[in-house]
């Protein structure tokens, strides 16, 4: 029974991640390093939160997440591609806007001091359903198909395809967006799955450890689902042990995504080749 | 009639005028050259023609009727395809990928499909490759034959080829001539950019001539000497290029043995003082290994390398990338290698730059190698002569023992390349050991005292009895 | 000029932005920008608390301009910050007994440098040979410096009476003094002008910045010149941790004299928009962290007088990072 949970528990903690993970494969085949993504799963978190507890429409709710992890995208996009500003630079600036958007919104939508409403609930089996068929569509996508190829050319090396007839921006900016919905249904597993209330800056860095699962799974779909697998069971882990009464502080445990996300980059990113265009604005 | 032509084009980028009343006539089922100098203007009208650059003013007219051309796929559906002088594909994608990159089609791509129609793209073009070889493992002229593959697939009637000889070797060229006479048998149109008369001689059937944005001439080819193209190309006759006097080589002042780098199979030479040792070759025979060793930047794999009249400076032969940090001002740029190794220098004390000693490095730098901008100016707004200058002003500025230069007139004018070749052959005389490491044949014959070719990552001494360019064409294809 | 002129727009913009947003929600925005102003400036003890805020923005702005000036991402100024308050606090309140007040304070600053240094090392190590991108670095190292924090206030260096998770207080020869005849501003306030005008020294006038700022515009000409890259990443990545690092420290024996969650408090993160709103320039870091100093302690009268919460700040301070990227580029690009 206690295998059950953890396995379950594991699953829950690695949706979230699996989502934002795959969105921002995609736009980084596109060329985009869309360090925002942080910013965009808080956004979705938050939307998710006050259109299902306003509601209390679940699929509401999730639409609501994607809406905003779309917007929250598409701020990013006008700059990083539109403006060709440093992508670094932007998605830095877009974090910081999703945590002061949300904290100021959540303060004026709901008292202080009262207790916050909660917001309804999807079960688990559509996530996975989700989760699966986002990865399996992402993998065939990229692979198989005319716009995944334009998409990864895009990226590997912008001047060629935009030679070649491709719209270099446009593709990269439906990348983004796209990898903006992504992250922002990630987000909404927070609020609709893992919790049914919001919290600020909820992520916790999830967006950041997505990006580092893009490099853990070398670019491919399933790699990148494994990956997020494993810190989903490594995060499981960790209050297993907890309930086990194993005596570690509870600050120390909860570092460990981090300090696994760094061991794995350290382990890894300099055996993999990302797309050769990625983070470079593109002038034509 | 003309089928395609290009009237009164013009076309400037920022603060330079590229084009200025340029014009073009294409008729149906000819090769028309495209000649003129570096910066006449020759890429920018083709590239007008193919969408990348729409023109500020003027007319693109097809069979009579103006039309639009403001995108690479505008030219596409029109039949006008572009070959670049180097690929243009994505070397990650494998060679199948790359045939269908630009073409429109449905969502799906299968595999099996795809794989099937590439091999009978690669087969009707004549290039034997596998379909799923990633692009980056081909080899210059494969990768050619496969972009000119890639845009045929289109059907495309209208072929632009943009120096597409200036990478081959001179078999390959041979059959790349072949293929477009191939080409224009079967009914199509093509413009050819060329440096090089017997190419144009050889298969083109008109040519026009560029010259500072503007078409001077435009002639049938048949009855045109190399005299009269060449005076419409600079505008005056050209001057007899001559070989230098014999020089009397000084001390020993580099000498490589048996060094083996990635990309470098065994180099052995020695250099001395006062002399130019010219390396010809085709690009991508260990130019870049060789320069990146004398960098400093790859590391030394086997065998020795021994300066022996430090120390040895270098120009290299990328000025926008490796040789010039183009957002640091002319004076910065000067000193560059002296704030790495602040100490030696006498420009900082205590680390601390001393402004009165850059003022005079600066200004000495700028006079004597009369480069047109302020000490203040970026790099980046020099013009690529001026970028040059700078390069070798600062190369001086050790006095060094051995000078070793890649491709110095590349992408220079008439005017500005000739200063730059006066330049070295100066140093030359004063005594420094000058290493000249092109891919042109012409400046590698009018300035190296000895010759030698790299080939494949070797070096074959050429000579001096047999120092002609048959003899030089036949080492740089690896003869005996 | 316009060097200075855009920077301004880009705030004004902000500000116009941040107005409309207010008016959007129901307040007036005048009212709340003339609470905003009194906050900060409105009296001598507003306008000194936005001074001593302005002091350790000003230093991590600076850590932050010098590194991307270098090309190199250091997004890691909170966690930075973070170490350099750990160990100052564990320094001042478990280690250091008796000694000259001068050298206890001096010690418990190097140390808080040193400690930021090393911890933005690890970022630097991982770069050069693991091929990590310090982005990602330094963010993660954000996190696990804050759990730090966190860990050692619940547990090694929670107070004696154990009622609040927070340090005991600095000894008071740790501590630094407040500035003659001054309620708040402490002895180490001058280092925020002292310092930038040293960073201008390097990067303009040194073999150092010359070095620096080239590796950082043209990573590939640098080489070439004889510069190492690797080894200039590493060196302005110790300096700009150092820097983060000692603010830390200076927070902890200048105004809080504890350690406590959430003492950094996104200072990391502002420091970024001071120095982009500054060009990353390190003279103009000054007046901009004296911009962002003053919208934080504006921020608590703006709460309470126009019912505006204090994150809103944290709007326009990403309101002014996309302004500058915005005019930054304008003009052809970094």
């Amino acid at each position: 029974m206690l295998e059950l949970g953890f396995a379950f528990a594991a699953l829950r903690l690695s949706a979230p991640l699996g989502f934002a993970a795959l969105g921002e494969l995609v736009a980084q085949r596109s060329g985009v390093l869309n360090i925002g993504i942080e910013g965009m799963m808080l956004t979705g978190a938050f939307a998710a939160f006050a259109a299902g507890a306003a509601t209390g429409s679940a699929p509401l709710a999730c639409a609501a997440a994607v809406a905003a992890g779309t917007a929250m995208a598409g701020v990013f996009g006008a700059f990083a591609i539109g403006r060709r500003a440093d992508p670094i630079v932007c998605g830095t600036g877009l974090n910081l806007l999703a945590l002061g958007g949300t904290g100021t919104a959540q303060r004026l939508l709901y008292a202080p001091g009262e207790p916050l409403p909660s917001a309804p609930q999807i079960a688990w089996p559509v996530w996975v359903a989700l989760l699966a068929l986002g990865a399996l569509g992402v993998g065939l996508f990229l692979a198989y198909s005319r716009p995944g190829l334009r998409l990864r050319a895009a990226g590997e090396r912008a001047e060629a395809a935009h030679a070649q007839g491709i719209d270099v921006r446009r593709v990269r900016w439906s990348a983004t967006l796209f990898g903006g919905a992504c992250a922002g249904l990630g987000g909404a597993c927070l609020t609709l799955w893992i919790s049914d209330t919001f919290v600020e800056n909820m992520t916790a860095g999830r967006g950041f450890i997505a990006l580092a699962l893009v490099l853990f799974g070398a670019f491919r779909a399933w790699r990148i689902l494994a990956g997020a697998a494993l810190f989903g069971a490594a995060s499981a882990l960790q209050f297993r042990l907890q309930a086990a009464g194993v005596e570690i502080p509870y600050n120390l445990l909860l570092m460990t995504p981090y300090v696994l996300t760094l061991a794995v980059l350290a382990l890894f990113a300099g055996r993999v080749r990302p797309p050769g265009d990625l983070a470079r604005p593109f002038e034509g | 009639m003309p089928s395609i032509a290009l009237r009164e084009i013009h076309k400037r980028f920022g603060e330079t005028v590229a084009l200025s009343g340029a014009s073009l006539e294409l008729a149906s089922g000819e090769i028309h050259a495209l000649l003129g100098e570096n910066g006449a203007g020759k890429t920018t009208l083709v590239r007008t023609l193919c969408g990348l650059h729409p023109p500020d003013s003027g007319r693109i007219e097809i069979d009579g009727e103006t039309v639009g051309i403001p995108s690479p796929r505008r030219a596409q559906a029109l039949g006008i395809g572009l070959v670049h002088q180097h690929f243009m594909g994505v070397p990650a994608l494998s060679v199948a990928e790359n045939l269908v990159l630009g073409e429109p089609g449905g969502l799906a791509l299968r595999p099996r499909s795809l794989r099937a129609r590439a091999r009978e793209m690669l087969e009707r073009w004549e290039l034997d490759v596998d379909p799923d070889t990633p692009a980056r493992e081909l080899s210059v002229g494969q990768l050619q034959r496969l972009e000119i593959a890639r845009v045929l697939g289109g059907g495309v009637e209208t072929l632009v080829l943009d120096e597409p000889t200036a990478v081959l070797a001179p078999s390959e060229v041979g059959e790349l001539l072949a293929l477009l006479e191939r080409l224009r048998d079967e009914g199509r149109s093509l413009v050819l950019i060329s440096h090089k008369l017997e190419e144009i001689t050889a298969v083109c059937d008109r040519v026009s001539v560029l010259r500072g944005g503007r078409t001077v001439a435009s002639r049938e080819v048949a009855g045109l000497d190399a005299a009269r193209l060449g005076e419409w190309m600079v505008g005056r006759a050209l001057p007899p290029r001559g070989r230098p006097a014999g020089t009397t080589p000084g001390p020993l002042a580099l000498r490589l043995e048996g060094v083996k780098a990635e990309g470098l199979r065994g180099i052995d030479l020695e250099l001395h003082g006062g002399e130019v040792l010219a390396l010809a070759g085709i690009d991508g025979n260990g130019q870049l290994p060789l320069e990146e060793l004398l960098a400093g930047v790859r590391p030394l794999g086997a065998g020795e390398l021994n300066v022996l009249r430090p120390p040895l400076a270098l120009v290299s032969g990328d000025r926008q990338r490796t040789g010039l940090a183009l957002d640091l001002s002319l004076a910065e740029n000067l000193i560059l290698p002296a704030a790495a190794r602040p100490r030696q220098s006498g420009m900082f004390r205590y680390g601390l730059l001393r402004a009165g000693e850059l003022r005079k490095a600066a200004g000495e730098a700028i006079e004597r190698h009369d480069i047109r901008g302020g000490e203040r100016a970026l790099a980046r707004q020099l013009s690529g002569g001026n970028q040059q200058k700078l390069c070798i002003a600062r190369s001086l500025r050790a006095r060094p023992g051995v000078l070793a230069v890649v491709n110095p007139t590349r992408g220079l004018d008439v005017r500005a390349a000739a200063a730059v070749r006066g330049e070295l052959r100066a140093l030359a005389r004063e005594g420094t050991a000058v290493l000249l490491i092109s891919t042109d044949l012409d400046e590698v014959l009018e300035l190296g005292d000895r010759i030698a070719v790299l080939f494949r990552g070797a070096l074959s001494v050429v000579d001096p009895a047999r120092r002609n360019r048959e003899r030089i064409g036949e080492l740089m294809l690896g003869g005996e | 000029m316009r060097a200075w002129i855009e920077p301004l727009l880009a705030i004004g913009l902000a500000l116009l932005l941040a107005g409309g947003l207010l008016l959007g929600l129901g307040a007036d925005p005048l009212a709340a920008l003339a609470a905003l102003a009194r906050g900060a400036f409105g009296s001598a003890y507003a306008l000194e608390s936005t001074l001593t805020r302005a002091v350790p923005l000003c230093l991590v702005g600076l850590a932050v301009a010098l590194a991307f000036r270098a090309g190199v991402w250091n997004i890691g100024g909170e966690g930075q910050i973070c170490v350099g308050a750990l160990v100052a606090a564990a320094l001042g309140t478990r280690a250091l007994v008796g000694g000259p007040a001068a050298a206890q304070v001096s010690l418990v600053l190097l140390a808080g440098a040193a400690a930021g240094a090393l911890w933005a090392g690890i970022a630097a190590w991982l770069r050069v040979s693991r091929g990590v991108s310090e982005v990602l670095s330094t963010i993660l190292l954000n996190f696990i410096a804050l759990l730090g924090v966190a860990f050692a206030v619940h547990g090694p260096l929670q107070e004696a009476a154990g009622a609040y998770p927070q340090s005991d207080a600095l000894g008071a020869a740790a501590r630094l003094p407040r500035l003659a005849g001054l309620e708040r501003l402490h002895a180490a306030a001058p280092l925020a002008l002292l310092l930038p005008g040293l960073a201008w020294l390097l990067l303009f006038r040194s073999a150092a910045g010359l070095r620096l700022r080239a590796v950082g515009l043209a990573p590939e000409a640098a080489r070439y010149a004889g510069v190492s890259p690797p080894r200039e990443v590493v060196r302005v990545l110790l300096i700009s941790g150092g820097i983060a690092g000692l603010a830390g420290a200076v927070e902890i024996a200048g105004v809080t004299a504890r350690l406590f969650e959430g003492l950094s408090g996104g200072l990391g993160f502002t420091a970024i928009a001071v120095a982009l709103l500054a060009r990353l320039h390190p003279l103009a870091v000054i007046p901009a962290a004296l911009f962002f100093a003053s919208l934080a302690t504006g921020s608590g009268a703006l709460q309470r007088a126009a019912h505006v919460p204090k994150v809103l700040v944290q709007v326009i301070e990403a309101l002014v990072i996309f302004l500058s990227v915005g005019f930054a580029l304008r003009r052809g690009g970094r």
